[in-house]
């Protein structure tokens, strides 16, 4: 907190002899108005005179860049928004559907044996079996995530991913927390299909050991009558609810079909889960797995107690036993059904066709993606183009998708800047991306390149593969009391903002900010504390410790503070924040003897918080 | 890995040399995003529709408070409560297989109902088995959502109307939190109370809602929603606090931020969030700071320690200016697919001992009587056996608490839990004879709304009530 006492000193500074205003040497789109007098310059909006003295028209196709990325990563730095604005953004999309892909369970590895290692350095490895402090727990996998989101630059695929893992939930809020590696391999799924097939995706969700446990449709059993025992119907439902086709028969734009009666039509009944929970009998592990005994080559015996996380291989698919696979016709939706005689996994194929191959599940994946990365209120019309592509990619693929984020991405609807202005456009940004968003823009780093996190201090409301049941963090329906409710849209996000959390991010912000301390990485401990706990947080060590980048806004910030705060706008507000929010902010900061650093960290602060950047347009 | 560095030039000035080569369509630029413009076009300005006069409330001065607990997820509630009659309980053991209780192992409850039939509660629920036999809870039995009373055959056969999304999580707990089935845009129950009833606490400038699990349907109406505090009291802007000169300015230039109208529905709402929490905030933490410590116990369970903020909430209550409060407390881990017996075992004896904690505090602030407890659930659970756990089902059993209950009784008809009877539609899933209009209509008139007003928090009570006619259920000394 010592940078306060500058701070400070010229507050009192400023107010006491009346100055508010730094004096500049103005020029031309800088930003300053003051004493220049511009008629016209060139024609339509931008022409406005005005806008060409404030910068506003000179800076437009960054704006324009800066929303777009806003739309498709999880944060960006200004090269990345440079490179954008001279390019024509399929093309960045198509470039970054080739990066080289990362990999989470490698990284959760490398992060778990990192510690572990050092454990064995102090200890000796006599110590180690049993030690539930070096087990594989989740929170290796979030060091990992953090570690892989820092690092990555296939930014549109993190954005993706993280909406997949919104869809297609399973949550650490489970004993999933006892198994860093299966929720990796799970991420794994989402990151490396998030450009490929829809069903493949479904495929490899659906054989999952970490959906198998969090479904609870591994080790399901068939039918037993004469001890009244049914087929789990957990992943049955949720297959249809949540990850295909929704309740309700849709139109392609998404909107609902209606009977005679004018009433929606359910897509299935009861009696169809229970025929889907037989198609899902007979998967078990592939294998166990223990952190020290190799248990590769133990036979896989169904049923046992311990046919589950954390003592199976959760890297593996599932595997079908088919003694345990419910055996006859099990009756699907839309009249079809699976034949007599076929395998468990013949089976699966073909129910996963059936719901793959129905109507709704080109709107209803359609539609999420939208809402995880543009708008919470699309139009029909909106829905019905990107559930086209869905439909087909133009080479008669049904669910390519690549092909359906670059038509989110690149759709009238989310491009026009009239959107903008539209009252009811937009959607509130989810609180872990504004936090990912921060670290992205000012480029976070340390010495070590260990960017091991835990999250940060408010994480428990919402930190991926972390949500409170299936239903991830809100439901897509919710709409908040007041204007959205009263006007029948809808706000999901704002299932998160309570009283409570909408005052946290406040607070979150100014601490992060004055104490410098954007990130808590985690290290080991030194050697004389080394005990347990055996890590400390980054900022105990100069290596791990994480910094932002601000040189760039504070070289601005002495130079110019408007344009200083115009940077922020792209970097963080998607080149969207409102010129009295702006104006606002400079005129708080634009202080002769405040310094440029401090002038940052305050627009830093005012933007973070403002209903401007809160809100994604 | 590690820093960049960047050599770049003041963004303004770049921009001018991309203008040349970049030709397409440029944004308009932001203009006056705030300030209340003319859009009405979407009914928006409803919202501001006028607070409520004082009616609807009696007796009109008396503290009254009701505190819901969400047992998230489907609570295996034919678990929880168990016939032990010989033939129940036989019942019971073959359509649960392995799922089944040992009867030896559960606690006894004082009460035979008109056929005769004997029942047990939960093994880790000893302190409720004891406030039963107490006479400070009561068991509501086979209750769940209903439009109108229904038989098998008219569910088998889908020719009467049902509740939407049956046996799906987040219908059914929505239902329980509007008890209006038929209709998924619903305002809360709680919340529809606190419309009528808040016009009649003095200060208007905190809601009668209280949540410790953040935002939720139940406490959501028209004109009142919830204000979130969690177990250490409510959150407020901490610069706010500060009364140092950079506070000062740091927070009028927070305020200058925050303090504006947007025609921006979703900044709005934002804006309105934040404005409202902090002005809650100041009120209630400057009475939280005032409260003598109660003496009562709690667990460090996180609903035991819920429980005790709902209850330092509730001593303070005079200090905030509430006669009528509502709580929201969710307490999830009850949708056990697998592993149920120890799951659930292990969440009920944390709510056992939480609410007997609570129910303490409240006798200890001499008020057992005006606080009513009563837990909520998305739905029971298939009698049947899934192999390891148990399904989405239907009608089950709830428990009411405090010093008004009429307790030691079972309120309804405990079901058969034969396989084929005429309430089992099929995999141990229980059609339920009670609504939850009935159970939560009692609770409203005991708050003390009018009963005029129950159709229009309940519109379905008419199918199960006629209002006027003394209590729906019984279970409260109203």
């Amino acid at each position: 907190m010592k940078k306060i006492s500058s701070l400070l000193i010229a507050f009192i500074w400023a107010s006491l002899i009346g100055i508010s205003q730094t004096p500049h040497t103005d020029y031309i789109g800088a930003g300053h108005t003051s004493g220049v007098t511009l008629t016209t310059s060139g024609t339509g909006f931008f022409g406005e005179g005005e806008n060409t003295i404030n910068g506003t028209g000179l800076n437009q196709h960054m704006r324009d860049a800066a929303r777009f990325l806003g739309q498709s990563t999880v944060g960006a730095n200004f090269e990345v928004l440079e490179e954008l604005s001279t390019q024509s953004y399929e093309v960045w999309i198509d470039d970054q559907m080739q990066i080289p892909e990362m990999s989470y369970v490698d990284t959760s590895k490398m992060v778990w044996n990192h510690f572990v290692q050092a454990y064995i350095d102090q200890w000796g490895s006599v110590l180690i079996e049993g030690n539930e402090d070096i087990s594989p727990f989740s929170f290796y996998f979030r060091m990992a995530w953090w570690h892989n989101v820092i690092h990555g630059e296939d930014l549109l695929r993190q954005k993706v991913a993280l909406a997949l893992s919104e869809l297609l939930v399973v949550s650490e809020d489970s004993k999933l927390n006892a198994d860093a590696f299966a929720l990796a391999s799970y991420y794994d799924v989402l990151y490396k299909n998030a450009f490929g097939n829809y069903r493949d995706l479904l495929e490899e969700v659906t054989y999952h050991p970490a959906m198998g446990y969090y479904l609870s449709s591994i080790n399901n059993e068939p039918t037993n009558e004469a001890e009244n025992i049914h087929p789990d119907e957990n992943y049955a439902r949720e297959i249809m609810q949540l990850f295909t086709i929704g309740l309700y028969e849709l139109n392609q734009d998404g909107t609902l079909i209606l009977d005679e009666d004018e009433m929606p039509i359910e897509t299935y009944d009861n009696n169809d889960i229970a025929e889907f929970s037989r198609v899902f009998t007979g998967l078990g592990p592939a294998g166990y797995w223990n952190p020290w005994v190799d248990y590769s080559e133990e036979d896989v015996i169904w049923g046992v107690w311990y046919n589950t996380v954390p003592f199976i291989d959760a890297t593996q698919s599932m595997v079908m036993f088919e003694d345990y696979h419910e055996v006859g016709v099990k009756h699907l939706l839309n009249g079809a059904e699976t034949p007599t005689g076929a395998s468990g996994e013949e089976d699966i194929d073909i129910a996963l066709d059936n719901l793959f191959y129905h109507q709704n599940i080109a709107p209803f994946v359609s539609k999420h993606l939208i809402m995880r990365l543009v708008k919470s209120n699309p139009t029909p019309e909106y829905v019905g183009r990107v559930a086209a592509v869905f439909e087909n990619n133009g080479e008669g693929v049904k669910g390519d998708l690549g092909a359906v984020v670059k038509a989110v991405l690149l759709d009238d609807e989310a491009r026009n800047c009239e959107w903008i202005s539209t009252p009811y456009s937009g959607k509130m940004r989810e609180p872990m991306i504004r936090y990912i968003q921060l670290l992205k823009a000012f480029d976070a780093h340390n010495n070590s390149g260990k960017m091991f996190s835990l999250g940060w201090n408010t994480s428990d409301i919402q930190h991926p593969l972390n949500s409170p049941s299936v239903f991830n963090f809100f439901l897509p329906s919710y709409a908040p009391s007041g204007p959205i409710a009263d006007s029948l849209l809808v706000a999901p996000e704002f299932e998160l903002l309570n009283s409570t959390v909408a005052v946290e991010y406040i607070n979150m912000s100014f601490d992060m900010i004055w104490s410098e301390n954007y990130m808590e990485s985690v290290t080991l401990a030194s050697q004389e504390d080394i005990g347990l706990p055996w890590w400390d947080m980054g900022f105990f060590n100069p290596d791990d410790r994480v910094y932002l980048d601000f040189q760039d806004e504070n070289n601005l910030a002495g130079l110019d503070p408007s344009a200083m705060v115009e940077r922020l706008n792209l970097l963080l507000g998607g080149g969207t924040l409102s010129s009295e929010t702006m104006q606002t902010i400079i005129e708080i900061i634009d202080v002769e003897y405040l310094e440029p650093a401090d002038r940052v960290k305050l627009a830093l602060y005012f933007i973070l918080i403002s209903p401007d950047y809160v809100i994604q347009k | 890995m590690g820093h960049k560095h960047h050599d770049k030039k003041p963004t303004t000035r770049m921009g001018m040399t991309r203008r040349k080569f970049l030709g397409s369509a440029a944004c308009a630029a932001v203009g006056s995003t705030t300030f209340l413009s003319s859009f009405t076009s979407l009914g928006m300005m409803n919202s501001l529709a006028a607070p409520r006069p004082v009616f609807g409330m009696s007796p009109p001065n008396e503290y009254k408070a009701l505190v819901c607990i969400l047992l998230a997820g489907g609570n295996d509630s034919f678990n929880m409560v168990v016939p032990t009659q010989t033939d129940q309980y036989n019942d019971y053991a073959t359509s649960r297989s392995n799922v089944a209780l040992t009867a030896g192992d559960l606690l006894s409850l004082n009460y035979t109902d008109t056929q005769g039939g004997t029942y047990g509660m939960h093994p880790s629920m000893p302190e409720v088995a004891n406030m039963f036999n107490d006479g400070k809870a009561a068991i509501i039995s086979n209750i769940g959502t209903l439009i109108e009373p229904v038989t098998k055959n008219q569910v088998l056969s889908e020719t009467a109307p049902l509740p939407l999304g049956l046996r799906s999580h987040a219908d059914q707990a929505r239902h329980w939190q509007t008890s209006l089935p038929q209709n998924r845009q619903a305002k809360g129950w709680g919340g529809k109370i606190a419309d009528i009833l808040a016009a009649g606490n003095t200060n208007q400038d905190i809601s009668m809602n209280l949540s410790l699990s953040g935002t939720n349907l139940w406490q959501a109406g028209e004109s009142v929603d919830e204000f979130t505090i969690t177990p250490q009291g409510s959150v407020g802007i901490s610069i706010l606090e500060g009364t140092e000169p950079f506070d000062v300015i740091l927070g009028q230039g927070l305020e200058n931020i925050l303090d504006q109208t947007y025609n921006d529905v979703l900044k709005q709402t934002y804006v309105n969030k934040v404005q409202e929490s902090q002005i809650q905030h100041e009120i209630f933490t400057t009475a939280l700071e005032n409260l003598t410590p109660l003496s009562t116990q709690f667990s460090q369970t996180q609903i035991s320690r819920q429980l005790r903020m709902v209850a330092d909430s509730i001593a303070i209550a005079g200090d905030l200016g509430m006669s009528r409060q509502t709580f929201y407390v969710k307490f999830g881990g009850f949708d056990n697919h697998g592993e149920l017996l120890n799951n659930h075992s292990g969440r009920l004896a944390l709510f056992s001992a939480a609410i007997n904690e609570f129910y303490q505090a409240m006798d200890e602030l001499g008020i057992s009587d005006n606080v009513t407890t009563f837990t909520v659930s998305d739905f029971a659970r298939t009698l049947t056996s899934n192999g390891y756990g148990t399904d989405h089902a239907w009608g089950g059993n709830a428990l009411v608490f405090g010093g008004s209950v009429n307790g030691g009784q079972i309120y309804g008809q405990y079901p058969s839990l034969a396989l084929g009877n005429d309430l089992e539609i099929g995999n141990g899933v229980i059609l339920p004879e009670l609504c939850t209009d009935e159970y939560f209509a009692e609770l409203a008139l005991w708050l003390g709304v009018e009963p005029t007003y129950l159709e229009d928090i309940f519109p379905n009570i008419g199918n199960f009530y006629s209002p006027g006619t003394g209590n729906p259920i019984g279970f409260l000394n109203i």
